[in-house]
């Protein structure tokens, strides 16, 4: 094991937290090098030193008696402020969410889709408008992709129809 | 069911006298932890206050994976950071309020005084980061396993941290007030 490899795993090896054949591995190369005993040892130093100073620091503060007492008023004031259980509350937020997405899906639909869906369909069941005519409105600019489909139909329905014509002529003049 | 899990079984149930419970229990641990690490007596209680409160309001999100007061520690820690975010900085108290044991003299006290103050002050001056491990490894003498748990970072992440706290402490403490400088280690890395 390397020194690289081996300062990997110190604060591990500190902690007791290997797995014995690694510790056994950390041991080996500790005996052998002075820097990652160094480690350890600067280490040993450093906890109780730095333990100390924090503890003389944080012993400083004056127990707090009040503390359970205020927290429960504090809790007590929350709960009266909100009147609903937090597991209604819980239940209350994806069901209230999913009632908005599914009213901005129904806007979605009737207004965008149905909308021009219905006039479109309205302005081709007109029978005293000519296919030119039905095209002309359809490729107006406020016509979206929606309206795409019916044009292909009023295509189809002309190409039928201009087939329709050329057999009745090949036949007239079969005839 | 060990005892803790029949605490955390009530705290769920809303349960009063288990809230008590656990303020008594784990009160006055997380108020020094608090202390320590915003370094003012009169925001810590606060602190304190709302790390209960806001653990009683989502106990229910608390799976059992680690012990109960480390999960309030990483509620503290959140708080600790939402309060700097706002204040911007430390605001520290005297460091002459230390408490003097008995068991030094006058001399020795001066001097361990001065020496732990610096200790405490520098690492007040560090980043919340790296005075959080620090905190977590020396005060709560936690292993870096439960620390990457608490700061919900890499172990990896928590060694490089605690690496560069301690080598920025011992830059900033004196060289006749540092004890860590006696180290050989210590001496091959100034050099």
């Amino acid at each position: 094991m390397n020194c690289k490899l081996c300062q990997k795993f110190l604060f591990e090896y500190l902690d007791g937290a290997l797995p014995p054949k690694k510790e056994r591995k950390i041991l080996d190369h500790l005996s052998g090098c002075a820097d990652c005993s160094a480690f350890i040892e600067q280490e040993k130093v450093i906890s109780p030193h730095f333990k100390r100073a924090f503890e003389r620091y944080a012993s400083s503060l004056l127990p707090d008696t009040n503390l359970a007492e205020r927290i429960m008023k504090e809790r007590d004031y929350d709960k009266k402020r909100i009147p609903a259980p937090w597991k209604f509350r819980l239940v209350l937020k994806p069901v209230s969410m999913a009632v908005v997405f599914l009213v901005v899906v129904i806007i979605f639909t009737v207004v965008l889709v149905r909308g021009p869906e219905k006039e479109i369909v309205n302005l081709v069941k007109q029978e005293n408008v000519s296919l030119d005519a039905k095209e002309e409105m359809i490729e107006e600019p406020r016509a979206n992709w929606l309206k795409r489909n019916l044009i292909l139909t009023i295509i189809d329905e002309k190409q039928n129809m201009y087939e329709r014509i050329i057999t009745k002529e090949e036949v007239s003049l079969e005839y | 069911m060990s005892e803790e899990k029949i605490r955390v079984k009530a705290l769920k149930k809303g349960d009063h006298q288990a809230i008590e419970e656990v303020v008594i229990l784990y009160g006055q641990r997380l108020l020094r932890a608090a202390f320590l690490l915003c370094g003012n007596i009169s925001d810590a209680p606060d602190i304190a206050q709302e790390t209960f409160l806001r653990a009683i309001k989502s106990v229910h999100r608390f799976k059992g994976k680690s012990s109960l007061y480390t999960w309030l520690y990483g509620i503290l820690l959140n708080v600790c950071r939402q309060f700097y975010r706002k204040k911007r900085h430390i605001q520290m108290d005297d460091l002459e309020r230390y408490a003097s044991p008995d068991e030094y003299s006058a001399e020795q006290e001066y001097e361990l005084r001065d020496e732990y103050s610096n200790v405490v002050k520098h690492m007040h001056a560090l980043s919340q980061n790296h005075r959080e491990v620090l905190i977590l490894r020396y005060y709560e003498e936690l292993k870096i396993r439960d620390i990457a748990e608490i700061t919900k970072v890499s172990r990896g992440t928590v060694k490089s941290r605690l690496h560069y706290a301690t080598l920025a402490l011992r830059k900033k403490i004196p060289e006749n007030l540092n004890l860590l400088s006696n180290s050989k280690h210590l001496k091959e890395e100034k050099q």
